[in-house]
């Protein structure tokens, strides 16, 4: 699939690129048209090199393995459901920092509702369906009013997530629950999350890789998508286009919060328990595979399949650093430079297209 | 410092509050903070006033019940007054309040080894003696006493019994905190140091999971790859031994690795009990609470003599075999005191 990366790089709406590689212009050097394909492509380049590296360096070549295809499509759930929602988010130029606050929170909230229920002896089924509820209920909800206050009270995204960060993440989730991990949660959730479809893909991948397709489209083929991208490229111009940015700008946050929420489940689906500390600093790892995966933070720009290259890149390197031995502190380095490589990759390409 | 982890991250999260929030509204204290305080009497002239690095920590919730009970015990009355937060900037306030209240004695977990040299500093010079519990100051000079857990000897007993169960031999991995955060480090070394004495032993793996149990999962599944002979993994906090738990059990090595960690909460305790943690190491927060107030008491009688300047307490080691043992099952922490 990745020879579609091209032309939904640049995408039908994009403002500061009237040119996807296909258009024919006259203008455009040769040598600006392959540097504007290395950067369609280059991510995919280095996630394939990175495979290769690792799997090559580690012991016995451990990465080209089933039990490693299961660690790192498990780990990439949460970092994946929340790198879905960002995109939507960065596209329009916006930010979401708060979404791993909100994948802690609604699991703790949900973890406490799902106590509660059983304690009152629901049906464990019942309970289950209801916790699920609510997580993704109330990171809509959040995500609904961050979108609200951004648009209605015109506050800087950065601001009001940041916000909720705060106000969720270091105020309200550790208080839930007296700051304990809530463990009195049905079993059938660890069970979910154990469970292999055809022995090689865990529920709760196929939900993050369901979500991912779904929203994808959404992205790539409908008019929400184009709307999305309208709006990070020039929120006036979609403005006088007649489209209306601050509801669509709403709505684009209540998906971030809702996938939150489905992560947090996730991520309860995982270890079958609730921890106020989960989703703690994922936000930036979230930005991250964004980022990488070749959005660009002025909006306008960004590609779901890149989204998810990006995400594996992160999770291959700290696995990857692992199986051939590299001490875990190098993780966070290596993911720095390999951010500040992709936007700086992206703005000399951006100079180069302006040539 | 108990390391639970999300008083790092809460940590950093006001660390953005306080930054951002404050200057934007002024009500950073009130979003982060969420002061509590309660106060257990007894009919005497002694006010004991007890700060714990944080309100809702399971480990300080069973060192505040500690302290009651020796407060009770000695006839004293005591004050517990903190935030819900390991953070500095918010128990230093807290602190100064305290000093104005003009308590006989301050028992206090203080959360930076030197942020809060100067406002202890402040009740020693009013002629109020001050120990500190679970943490320290680096200057230690102004305080009474000094008492916290053995951190090197726990990662000790962490190695000693992965041994005992591995039969003396194969490759054991850590998986830690982070780097320079002394408690964690500390059971670090003593873990590795330990392992040395057993020929047929090799530590073969060191990672940080930065505080994440999803990190410490993946991580875990990483070095079982890497390293098939592996027979054990320590933890050396709640929240990377849950994830390093998970991690041997997902991969089906679960009763073949050997899981040892730190702490005893409640999750952490339903996981022993399951058999995918098959060793924790507890410390000990009741007995510091008590011994805190105790020496405070013995301070304040004029029994100088009897306080330690310094005092390590010895770990507990649980293993899934005695949890339901009363004898262990009593060290396990408390959610209220």
């Amino acid at each position: 699939m990745p020879l579609r990366l091209p032309s939904a790089l640049t995408p039908p709406g994009t403002v500061t690129e009237g040119s996807g590689p296909e258009a024919e212009d006259t203008e455009r050097s040769a040598l600006l048209n392959a540097v504007d394909r290395f950067g369609d492509f280059w991510v995919l380049g280095v996630f394939v090199i990175m495979v290769l590296v690792f799997g090559l360096l580690s012991p016995s070549h451990d990465l080209f393995t089933r039990a490693s295809w299961l660690n790192i499509s498990q780990y990439a759930v949460e970092f994946l459901l929340l790198a879905v929602g960002q995109t939507f988010v960065i596209i329009t130029g916006g930010i979401d920092l708060s979404d791993g606050a909100v994948l802690g929170f609604t699991g703790m909230v949900s973890g406490v509702v799902m106590q509660d229920l059983l304690s009152a002896h629901a049906n464990s089924m019942l309970t289950t369906v209801v916790g699920f509820a609510t997580a993704i209920f109330l990171g809509a909800g959040i995500g609904f009013v961050n979108g609200f206050l951004i648009t209605r009270l015109r506050l800087p995204p950065t601001i009001v997530t940041l916000g909720s960060l705060t106000a969720i993440g270091a105020g309200a989730t550790p208080l839930i629950n007296g700051g304990n991990e809530v463990v009195n949660i049905p079993s059938q959730i660890g069970t979910i999350g154990e469970t292999l479809i055809a022995n090689w893909v865990y529920v709760p991948v196929l939900v993050a890789g369901v979500s991912c397709v779904v929203m994808g489209l959404v992205l790539h083929r409908t008019r929400f998508g184009l709307r999305t991208y309208a709006i990070g490229s020039n929120s006036v111009g979609a403005r006088r286009a007649g489209i209306s940015v601050d509801n669509h700008l709403v709505w684009v946050y209540t998906i971030s919060g809702l996938l939150a929420g489905v992560a947090g489940m996730m991520v309860m689906a995982n270890f079958t328990d609730a921890s106020p500390l989960s989703g703690q600093n994922d936000e930036l790892n979230a930005i991250a595979a964004v980022v990488i995966g070749g959005a660009s933070l002025f909006g306008g720009r960004g590609h779901m399949l890149g989204t998810v290259v990006g995400t594996f890149i992160i999770a291959l390197l700290v696995t990857g650093l692992v199986l051939v031995g590299v001490s875990g502190s190098w993780q966070e380095v290596a993911t720095g430079v390999i951010v500040i490589a992709a936007v700086a990759g992206d703005q000399v390409r951006l100079r180069l297209a302006e040539r | 410092m108990t390391n639970r982890s999300w008083l790092k991250g809460a940590r950093s999260r006001a660390a953005i509050g306080v930054a951002v929030l404050g200057l934007l509204a002024g009500t950073t204290l009130a979003v982060t903070a969420g002061a509590g305080a309660t106060t257990t009497s007894a009919n005497t002239k002694y006010t004991i006033t007890l700060i714990p690095g944080n309100t809702v920590d399971p480990f300080y919730i069973t060192m505040h019940y500690g302290a009651i009970q020796e407060a009770k015990k000695l006839g004293v009355t005591l004050k517990w007054v903190g935030a819900t937060q390991w953070e500095p900037s918010v128990q230093i306030p807290l602190v100064k309040s305290v000093l104005a209240s003009k308590p006989d004695a301050l028992v206090i977990c203080p959360t930076d080894v030197v942020a809060l040299f100067n406002p202890i500093d402040e009740f020693v010079k009013a002629g109020i003696p001050v120990i500190a519990v679970d943490n320290t100051l680096k200057n230690t000079s102004i305080l009474t006493s000094a008492i916290s857990s053995d951190n090197y000897q726990g990662g000790e007993a962490a190695a000693d019994a992965i041994a005992k169960l591995a039969h003396d031999k194969g490759q054991v991995a850590v998986v830690s905190v982070e780097q320079g955060v002394s408690t964690t480090d500390l059971r670090q070394s003593g873990f590795a140091y330990e392992m040395k004495k057993y020929p047929d032993m090799k530590l073969v793996a060191l990672d940080y999971d930065m505080d994440s149990a999803t990190t410490a999962e993946t991580q875990t599944r990483s070095i079982l790859l890497a390293h098939p002979a592996l027979v054990g993994i320590f933890g050396t906090n709640g929240y990377s031994v849950e994830g390093v738990g998970k991690g041997v059990d997902a991969a089906g090595m679960k009763g073949k690795v050997f899981v040892a960690g730190y702490d005893a909460e409640p999750a952490q305790v339903a996981l022993l009990k399951q058999g995918v943690i098959n060793i924790l190491v507890i410390q000990n927060p009741a007995e510091e609470g008590a011994l805190g107030v105790q020496y405070a008491y013995d301070y304040l009688i004029g029994h100088k003599s009897l306080i330690k300047k310094s005092v390590y307490l010895p770990n507990v080691v649980a293993t899934t075999t005695n949890a339901s043992n009363p004898k262990i099952s009593q060290y396990f922490y408390k959610t209220s005191a």
